[in-house]
């Protein structure tokens, strides 16, 4: 059992060293910078959560008793996270990924085979809970001065109480599959976690955090924590993992032990129970996604209405529209992220009418035109998404596309339609609603709204230029792409013209701004010089965008992409 | 049809396919055979547009791709080796968009697509969106949108793949009856007795070239073997002069 799970192990690392190698070897300098900035952002990270944690520890009397607290909360917080992700990524795991056939032919001990899944199934649900909860558990551990293999403890409490909610899952999954199909549940839980997400996001906004900066802040703070604590259930694995840091960061190792004993316990308890449910369960629900997998028509998928999109898949003009609207709404893995884009867009719109002009000192017309700067990275993320990433969401049916004696350019106006347009609205509905929170006047709104256009027009034929030159018809999950050399470069590209613009627009209409600029090298562009540079701008945009169109299509026509 | 002149293709230093010459006449059914890797894959797929090659001339029905691509792909009907359709539409549904793309008259789409699904014995499954198909029943759907508007040119890789006996039957007579009405097939196959049993040409490519090109009778005859014995022929043009090894059990 053991040599199957090492073998198992070995293999999914040597996957993982291969596509490294691959990336390393495919674009060397971009894939290092990544790991760079990664690694910077990371470090970052740790650094503030330093400051933070040691801010609040040197609070007289109570500092100690916020942390304990604030571990809780990170705990408990954690199990809700990891639940959510845990779900969707154990069904992919165990029921629909494509090596499942492969593996159940290998002469592999069934418990090691499910131990090694669990272990995936962990390991991607939980790294990034991990990864920026360990920081804060261990600055806590070397304020309280501990011996290193305390706080190293303490990070593998974390570690541990993290396995609950993965195990949770994992059976949920398995009695679920039983029932229903798996891609059917896969894409409700998809949703259902989607959803939730955006609740999350809009209850930390509604929080108010900027109320805990200043003044009296920690005191506001320390009351919301008592408020949010949760209640002292002795079955939640939480809170051991927090009593038992509690004690090692107090340094009594004995009433550590108790909480340390129920960790372990549970630990085996989980294993030993997930075999036995998965001996049970496993099977029987396998052989039932896989009939789906195979091409069990059951008529629960038939479609007998034909919708308006359906219908214009026959028309002469809207066909390639038709298309990307109807594999775009059957798709959930696609649609669902629109619940977290407006929420999103609520809460920019609400953060606006918080933000103080005080500290700004310019008027609210240059705070709106600054704005666009954000605006524009809220456009450029949603057109790395959706629009970049819309020519490699064909898949390798993008065969059909290259054997019909179709105009490309139709092809790329579908997506402009259907994926670009939609953007550049909702770029515009942020800048102008921001302007209109800002009590701007009519005239300095359509400034406004001209500026959030152009940067949104540029930012979508971005997009399309860059997706078609970096398509892959082979990638599973589009996400993966918005992460790729190709992902890169578009948003460190997108993000300097951005800035070019936002510059342009500032120093025009901030005198003070136009001087202090023009002494590091950037052109006068007070009064009508200003709309020359944006002419030249847009100008040399326009070729830069042509150009890498032609580019990709150049490619698509020699076939480097299929 | 088909007239392809010293037709190369390279991915960055390795020639996949090495100055190739063939004809396929109207009503001839030519057979494209080789070795895995040997650039079957990579002609077909200069063939049907999807690879433009870096070397040579390729002329089908009288027209090039540089001038006349839409001419041409007006003329082909494709059916590539694995069946990747969009898994989120319905076969009819499929077939109305492939309609589109052809601009064919909705009302011929509507009645062809209702003939060939029934043909194909996909009528009940006309509404299932695709992803729920299996590989054969996927494989049935790719040869039917081929035929959708009525090419004069079937490109066919790996024909058999995943299909039942009977719509393999089924593909046999179609190919065969494709020919008779004087339209032509390309078809790469490894399955050398639908080869011999169809095909009026045999062409085997080797390391990217061109190693035969003659009809059956002739290529038998000058191998030296018995009539017919396609697989024989094969070995002695492929195999790099020596046999192919026993694997130890």
């Amino acid at each position: 059992m053991i040599h199957d799970l090492i073998v198992l192990n070995i293999m999914s690392l040597i996957q993982v060293k291969n596509r490294l190698k691959e990336q390393l070897k495919k674009h060397p300098l971009i894939f290092l910078v990544i790991v760079g900035l990664a690694g910077m952002f990371y470090y970052g990270y740790m650094r503030l959560s330093d400051v933070l944690t040691e801010f609040i520890f040197q609070q007289d009397v109570f500092g100690v008793i916020l942390i304990t607290k604030l571990v809780q909360i990170m705990l408990i917080i954690s199990i809700g996270i990891v639940t959510m992700s845990a779900l969707t990524t154990a069904i992919a795991n165990f029921y629909m990924s494509q090596d499942l056939e492969f593996q159940f032919c290998l002469p592999v001990n069934f418990d090691s085979w499910i131990l090694h899944r669990y272990g995936q199934v962990y390991l991607q649900s939980c790294w990034m809970v991990l990864a920026f909860g360990s920081p804060f558990i261990w600055d806590f551990m070397r304020l309280s001065e501990v011996p290193l293999g305390a706080s190293l403890l303490a990070i593998l409490s974390f570690a541990v109480v993290c396995s609950a909610p993965v195990f949770a899952s994992t059976v949920l999954c398995m009695f679920l599959v039983r029932l229903f199909p798996a891609r059917r549940i896969h894409q409700v839980l998809l949703v259902f976690t989607l959803v939730l997400m955006s609740g999350l996001v809009f209850l930390f906004r509604y929080m108010e955090p900027e109320q805990f900066i200043g003044p009296g802040g920690i005191d506001r703070f320390r009351g919301y924590v008592d408020l949010v604590s949760p209640g002292r259930n002795s079955w939640n694995p939480a809170i051991w993992a927090a009593d038992f840091i509690t004690a090692l960061s107090q340094k009594e190792w004995r009433q550590s032990l108790p909480n340390a004993y129920r960790l372990i316990g549970m630990t085996v308890a989980i294993h030993g129970i997930l075999i036995m449910v998965a001996r049970r369960f496993y099977k029987p629900s396998w052989d039932r996604a896989l009939q789906a997998l195979s091409g069990e028509v059951h008529g629960k998928t038939t479609i007998h209405n034909e919708s308006w999109i359906s219908r214009r898949l026959a028309s002469r003009r809207w066909h390639q529209v038709g298309r990307e609207l109807l594999l775009l709404v059957r798709d959930p893995s696609q649609w669902s992220q629109i619940f977290v884009l407006l929420s999103l867009l609520a809460l920019y719109l609400f953060s606006i009418t918080k933000l103080p002009l005080a500290p700004f000192g310019g008027t609210r017309y240059q705070l709106a035109l600054g704005n666009t700067a954000f605006v524009g990275f809220v456009a450029m993320s949603i057109a790395s998404r959706f629009v970049f990433t819309s020519f490699s969401v064909e898949g390798p049916a993008i065969w059909l596309m290259k054997t019909a004696p179709e105009n490309w350019t139709s092809w790329i106006w579908a997506k402009v339609i259907v994926f670009g347009m939609p953007t550049i609205a909702f770029s515009l509905a942020l800048s102008v609603g921001s302007g209109y929170l800002l009590e701007l006047p009519p005239q300095e709104l359509w400034w406004l709204a001209q500026a959030s256009l152009w940067d949104a027009c540029v930012i979508v034929a971005l997009a399309l230029a860059f997706g078609l030159v970096f398509m892959n018809p082979y990638i599973e999950n589009p996400l993966k792409l918005m992460v790729s050399p190709g992902g890169f470069l578009l948003m460190a590209t997108g993000l300097f013209i951005l800035a070019l613009h936002v510059m342009l627009r500032l120093t025009h209409e901030s005198e003070l701004l136009n001087f202090l600029m023009s002494r590091i090298g950037w052109p006068d562009v007070q009064g009508i010089k200003a709309y020359y540079w944006g002419a030249s701008l847009i100008l040399i945009e326009c070729l830069a965008t042509a150009w890498m169109l032609r580019t990709g299509l150049a490619q698509q026509r020699r076939g480097e992409i299929l | 049809m088909i007239k392809a002149r010293n037709l190369a293709k390279k991915f960055q230093t390795f020639r996949a396919v090495d100055g190739v010459d063939f004809d396929v006449p109207e009503g001839v059914v030519y057979a494209f055979l080789g070795p895995n890797g040997a650039g079957k894959t990579t002609t077909i797929r200069m063939l049907t547009g999807i690879l433009e090659p870096d070397q040579g001339e390729l002329e089908i029905g009288g027209y090039t791709y540089k001038k006349n691509r839409n001419d041409i792909l007006n003329m082909i009907g494709y059916i590539p080796d694995r069946p990747f359709l969009y898994g989120k539409m319905t076969a009819i549904e499929l077939l109305r968009f492939l309609g589109s793309l052809r601009r064919l008259d909705a009302n011929y789409v509507k009645t062809r697509s209702y003939d060939l699904l029934e043909k194909f014995r996909l009528t009940d499954f006309a509404n299932e969106i695709v992803e729920r198909y299996s590989h054969g029943m996927r494989q049935k759907l790719v040869m039917a949108s081929a035929l959708l508007h009525k090419p004069k040119l079937l490109i066919v890789d790996e024909p058999m793949v995943g299909l039942d006996p009977r719509a393999a039957l089924q593909i046999k007579q179609l190919i065969t009856d494709f020919a008779e009405a004087g339209h032509s097939v390309f078809m790469s196959t490894h399955t050398l007795e639908v080869a011999a049993q169809l095909c009026h040409r045999v062409g085997i490519i080797h390391k990217g070239k061109l190693v035969a090109d003659e009809t059956l009778n002739s290529l038998t005859e000058r191998m030296k073997t018995d009539d017919g014995d396609l697989e024989a022929v094969f070995m002695a043009l492929t195999v790099d002069g020596h046999e192919p090894e026993a694997i130890p059990i």
